[in-house]
């Protein structure tokens, strides 16, 4: 059975300064059904949804609502449209009651003045088809993030919406708030409402959705039924092969013997987050992370750096127990975290180059130990040498470089720090592959050398080819630790898809 | 060698190009207001030794703007880390009040004879210990509590006064020893004693922010707290220095007030340069989000302020219509800074380029 | 490009109702409280003349204050208001003196100038608003600006002190007083003008003033789009634009109206003091705040009553009463001022901190 198709999206191209984010790419939304976008990093997801919800003016292309052509041109022009977004970062105000993010902008009135009462039972009777039955007097702050979001699709359906995305919904909640949301999705399918669902949970995704599109590297690969594929199949499809440009890169393998074991974590994890993670991390060795984004692999860079301080388990750096509560703590340890957010938790934008790479280096001796301009200059110029980072000098600020030289700016950073551990969290996203390439034959390089590497990343194809060891996560835990024979594309894939459970 | 030397001077070449615009503005209308001066008054750089001391309206100014400027060099730290802190000029009286209570002057005039209760160099130890105190609980309050900047501050400034005239009883009380005076109107080869204290805060705070690293770890937590933290910078302590560096500036403001008056006036000590500070650190250059700051800016901002005020004055208009230029000044200069302005002047320019390009071809 | 990977544990702005109510309501028990040991330390203290003075000494305070909730629950801050109020002082007291007289004057009709100085606390808080939506300006110093303007224009209209004639209709809408006394035969009684009696107590027009001013703030605040708005914004004001409210009207609007607060605050303080400086009022603002503050509203926007308000204004008052029948030295008043919005801060910080940790456990 075909339901009536209620949004068609025909050839949409986006171009970024220096990024094809969205090649040419088609989508097609029937009524009644749930349709997941699938993707890793830079897939083009995002892209696709803020070309929809006006956040950005699509290059190429049409988009036919009810075989109308529309053009939204902001947030707020789609949803007049009937195309609502409900994001994983509620957008509601926390400080105001259920009932009023359910109404505000179009209070009922009486006399002139806000009737409440109606106000309050109207919301009540709203969230009741979605079997909530809450105060709704109550600050919205009150409630869990799941009612916040089943308020939040309240709002949007109450507002005559013909189009509801869910961006990323489920991702902080637990299994029973999951469940109460597909719940309400599967009620809203039923009354024909269209639904975009954008998640990384794997099983999630096939428990609710009725229909994929897959999209890589801003490229359509194409669109399934929820029967046509199984979950290794969509991972697979979602990672894809790269071009193999990298086949001259050989894994240093050390013996043994050198590889002194330099930390090791017990059982350790953050309430609310990742749990029970035991890790080994040896001189010489690389291990990679491997998992689809949200597994937790972040949330462990994070534990062994002290920016999230663990509350459960223990690490012990060179066999004695240590207490990472923060990452200054850690860097006194010789551990270096190049963060997965560049812009956020990498780069001081304003400042020069020189001055982001003597950064940590100064921060770890202190106010009064100066680094003298000349030894300053020195580290810039040896890193912008040996790294070839593209600058006339090391007096331009670091926020003017594009993202891979930035990148190869907080490389320098720790590297001058000279770690005996390396975190790298996705090192090459959102660089071109000639500078991805340069920076995976400096991991080996460093390995060699004897650093300890920890090297996170979406594709598996990146981890494979430069680890020594592969931890799996998925779903905030560690469920494999393949190494030797085992470090094969497919045996990893079929891990984070929970192959061996799936019918394969 | 030769090639190593040729792109260093390249690096000096450009950045003497890249010199601060902001801080040319204010060279600028500085410039300006001391050109109408001239042009009002034609004897305005005139300058003349009576009793071994220069007298001027340029001397003057700079003279007068001491107190400004001192606190001014602390509020630029402040502001660099994205903070603000509006209790400078209430830990400036409570700064007066201590000192000029301390030394206790006593006058008796059957005897003629003057006795003080403390060494005046004690007393000024003691005052700027205190005011150093008051700038470390801002720093505790807005770094370990993680109050806003503006809420923290405001209940030392709302106290602060309280606890000076505490200190003064409220009664004025003077202090009328040479060696007090000495600190604000005395002279040293003819200059007065107080631009060398300006001059020596400056250069110290000045010293300080670039000999060490202090300056560049406060502008790097001021452009991106969380990357200062993954970097292993301790935010809060960097923080905890600037607030208690401020206040300790505000208490070197507070006794050259004092030293100025011969007197601790509790109430009117020092009153509103809270604001004065932070507008010469914005006229400086350094924008009250947070992040590069201009000490010597922030000089031309104290300088500027002054020199207008000193202006007004000349013109013989009521000298509290001061307020109402400087509120356009303040406009003016944040608008400029503002990004729909910058964006207009970008697009303007970007036109007139392609205009002239056009006309080249 | 998702932000998956963000911390669980999500920092959350402002606290449920119950802490919301909390601080009102112990803002509410202070103030029993120091009516209680008032009483009891004080003779003389527990009498109506005591309320009714707090009342007529605060009454420009209250206005203002309640502006300033509504501007601090945007997440805002307005340092103009004691300029605005001197302003207005002097364009009432100046405006409608004499020219003939001592201090010079234009002779304006007292109503012309009192509507002149609600037009001048519109357009500056008009002025103010706009700087801060379509220039970026910081609040801080937006309003700043506007202090040093209206301030430096008192001084443009005269340096002098001015007082309002007698006869003035100033001068007479402040003398008038609603007064409470004991007629001579015992019993209460209402009356104005010359009471046959011993007066217990009086009520003054800017007290009314006050009264209808925080009506119709909670009114509005409550009970209008805009006032609720003005809370979606100080909650969050980027979901507020996403869920199409007029967040840059609104913004603007508030400053406006607490503009229009300040200038009635100012004609109120003028029928108060009957007369005009620009020297009066200097650091009110900070008084303003502090009451805001005390009656319960988060400087960090988003939460906060003006029914509170009231009583944080109140507390103020009372502070500066007991000081008085302490016979205390007036500096007191600063210190236990700050100390008692140490105490408010302090505690809203920790109601937060406790409502996140909460949050947290639910979410996790």
């Amino acid at each position: 059975m075909q339901n009536p198709i209620i949004l068609q999206m025909k050839g949409i191209d986006m171009q970024f300064p220096g990024v094809h984010a969205l090649k040419e790419v088609d989508f097609t939304l029937r009524a009644g059904e749930v349709h997941t976008i699938m993707g890793e990093n830079g897939a083009g997801k995002s892209t696709l949804i803020k070309c929809l919800t006006g956040v950005y003016q699509k290059g190429k292309g049409t988009i036919l609502l009810d075989g109308k052509e529309i053009n939204p041109k902001s947030t707020l022009d789609a949803q007049s449209l009937g195309i609502s977004t409900v994001y994983q970062e509620v957008n509601l105000c926390p400080n105001l009651t259920v009932a009023e993010n359910c109404f505000i902008g179009r209070q009922p009135k009486k006399a002139g003045f806000i009737d409440w009462k109606t106000m309050n039972k109207r919301t009540k009777e709203l969230l009741k088809r979605f079997d909530i039955d809450i105060d709704v007097t109550k600050p919205l702050s009150t409630y869990t993030v799941a009612i916040q979001q089943m308020v939040a699709i309240a709002r949007a359906i109450d507002i005559q919406c013909k189009v509801l995305i869910l961006d990323e919904p489920t991702s902080s909640l637990d299994a029973n708030e999951v469940k109460q949301l597909f719940k309400a999705m599967r009620s809203l399918k039923e009354e024909g409402m269209a639904i975009i669902f954008i998640s990384h949970f794997l099983d999630q995704v096939f428990e609710i959705s009725d229909r994929f599109t897959v999209l890589r590297n801003g490229e359509l690969i194409g669109e399934y039924l929820v029967d046509e594929v199984t979950q290794y199949e969509l991972v697979s499809k979602m990672v894809g092969h790269e071009i193999d440009d990298l086949s001259t890169l050989k894994r240093v393998q050390h013996t043994e013997a050198e590889m002194k074991e330099f930390l090791k974590a017990k059982q350790i994890g953050v309430a609310g987050s990742v749990q029970d993670i035991d890790l080994t991390l040896r001189k010489g060795e690389i291990v990679g992370f491997a998992g689809l984004l949200g597994s937790g692999r972040t949330e462990t860079a994070n534990m062994l750096f002290g920016v999230d301080p663990i509350t459960k388990g223990s690490i012990s750096i060179n066999g004695k127990k240590v207490n990472l509560r923060k990452p200054s703590n850690a860097i006194k340890h010789n551990i270096a975290y190049c963060p997965e957010d560049r812009k956020r938790d990498g780069i001081i934008g304003d400042l020069s180059i020189r001055e982001n790479i003597i950064l940590a280096i100064q921060a770890r001796q202190g106010i009064f130990k100066k680094i003298s301009k000349k030894k300053a200059e020195e580290l810039a110029q040896k890193y912008i040498k040996t790294l070839q980072i593209a600058t006339p000098d090391a007096d331009k600020k670091i926020g003017e470089l594009s993202g891979g030289n930035q990148q190869k700016v907080i490389l320098a950073r720790w590297l001058a720090t000279d770690p005996d551990l390396l975190i790298l969290d996705e090192p090459t996203r959102g660089i071109d592959v000639g500078a991805k390439t340069e920076i995976q034959k400096l991991v080996l390089k460093l390995c060699e050398e004897g650093m300890s590497i920890v090297f996170i990343s979406s594709e598996i194809e990146e981890v494979v080819r430069c680890s020594n060891r592969i931890v799996v996560m998925r779903d905030r835990k560690k469920v494999a630790e393949l190494k030797g024979d085992d470090l094969e594309h497919d045996t990893i894939l079929k891990t984070i898809a929970g192959g061996a459970k799936t019918n394969e | 060698m030769s090639n190593n030397k040729a792109p260093a001077n390249a690096i000096k070449s450009k950045k003497k190009l890249n010199l601060n615009t902001q801080f040319i503005a204010g060279l600028v209308a500085l410039a300006l207001i001391l050109l109408f001066n001239l042009i009002y008054e034609p004897g305005f750089f005139r300058i003349s030794i009576v009793e071994g001391k220069l007298y001027g309206s340029i001397i003057d100014i700079i003279n007068r703007c001491v107190p400004t400027m001192i606190i001014s060099m602390g509020m630029t730290l402040v502001i660099a880390t994205g903070g603000v802190d509006i209790s400078v000029g209430a830990v400036a009286a409570i700064s007066g009040a201590m000192v000029v209570s301390l030394i206790g002057y006593n006058f008796d005039s059957a005897t003629g004879v003057t006795t003080t209760n403390m060494n005046m160099y004690l007393a000024i130890l003691i005052a700027l210990i205190v005011s150093t105190i008051c700038g470390a609980w801002n720093g505790l309050l807005v770094s370990r509590l993680g109050i806003q900047p503006m809420v923290a501050t405001l209940i030392l400034m709302t106290a602060g006064r309280g606890i000076a005239q505490l200190i003064t009883d409220g009664q004025i009380p003077r202090v009328y020893t040479e060696d007090f005076s000495f600190i604000a109107q005395g002279s040293i080869f003819a200059v007065p004693t107080g631009i060398y204290i300006a001059l020596a805060v400056v250069l110290i705070v000045y010293a300080f922010t670039k000999l060490t690293a202090f300056g560049m770890l406060c502008e790097s937590v001021g452009i991106n707290a969380s990357a200062s933290r993954y970097s292993g910078i301790n935010a809060k302590n960097i923080k905890l220095i600037c607030y208690t560096i401020c206040g300790l500036c505000a208490g070197i403001a507070g006794i050259h007030i004092a030293s100025t008056v011969q007197g601790a006036d509790a109430n009117n000590a020092g009153l509103n340069i809270e604001m004065d500070a932070i507008l010469a650190v914005v006229l400086g250059g350094t924008s009250m989000a947070g992040g590069k700051f201009y000490i010597w800016g922030t000089a031309v901002g104290a300088l500027i302020i002054q020199a207008l005020t000193t202006t007004i004055y000349s013109l013989g208009v009521p000298p509290e219509i001061i307020y109402v230029v400087k509120s356009l000044v303040v406009v003016i200069v944040v608008m400029l800074q503002s990004n729909l302005i910058k964006n207009l002047f970008k697009k303007i320019g970007s036109k007139s380029k392609k205009s002239s390009a056009a006309a080249s071809v | 490009m998702n932000n998956v990977n963000a911390s669980p544990l999500k920092k959350k702005k402002g606290g449920n109702l119950n802490t919301n109510y909390l601080v009102v309501i112990i803002a509410i028990v202070i103030l029993l409280i120091a009516i209680i040991v008032g009483s009891l330390v004080f003779d003389n203290f527990f009498k109506l003349g005591t309320f009714t003075n707090l009342l007529i000494n605060n009454a420009h305070i209250g206005i203002s204050a309640v502006g300033m909730t509504l501007v601090i629950i945007t997440g805002g801050i307005d340092l103009s208001v004691g300029a605005v109020v001197a302003i207005v002082t002097m364009i009432c007291a100046y405006g409608s003196a004499d020219p003939a007289s001592t201090f010079g004057g234009l002779g304006l009709d007292p109503v012309v100038c009192m509507i002149i100085s609600l037009v001048y606390g519109i357009l500056i808080g008009a002025a103010m608003g706009c700087l801060i939506q379509f220039f970026d300006f910081p609040p801080f110093i937006a309003t700043l600006a506007g202090m040093f303007f209206s301030r430096g224009s008192c001084y443009i209209l005269s340096t002098q002190a001015i007082t309002v004639e007698r006869g003035n209709l100033i001068d007479t809408l402040g003398a008038w007083r609603l007064k409470f006394f004991t007629p001579e035969g015992g019993g209460f009684s209402v009356g104005t003008g010359e009471v046959d009696g011993k007066v217990i107590g009086n009520l003054s027009i800017p007290v009314f003033m006050f009264i209808v001013v925080v009506i119709i703030g909670i009114l509005i605040s409550q009970y209008t789009k805009f006032g609720r708005t003005v809370y979606a914004i100080g909650g969050n004001e980027q979901s507020a634009y996403l869920m199409g409210l007029p967040v840059k009207r609104t913004k603007v609007l508030v400053y406006t109206l607490n503009g229009l607060c300040s200038a009635l605050a100012g004609i109120a303080f003028t029928f108060f003091m009957r007369s005009g400086s620009g020297l009066l009022c200097v650091g009110m603002e900070m008084d303003v705040i502090a009451s805001v503050v005390i009656g319960g509203t988060l400087l960090t926007g988003g939460v906060g009553y003006v029914f509170g308000t009231v009583f944080g204004v109140l507390t103020l008052g009372l502070i500066q009463t007991f000081v008085t029948y302490a016979s205390l030295n007036s500096w007191y008043t600063k210190i236990f001022v700050g100390v008692l919005l140490l105490f408010f801060i302090g505690l809203q910080r920790i109601i937060v901190n406790i409502a996140d940790s909460k949050k947290v456990k639910v979410a996790g």
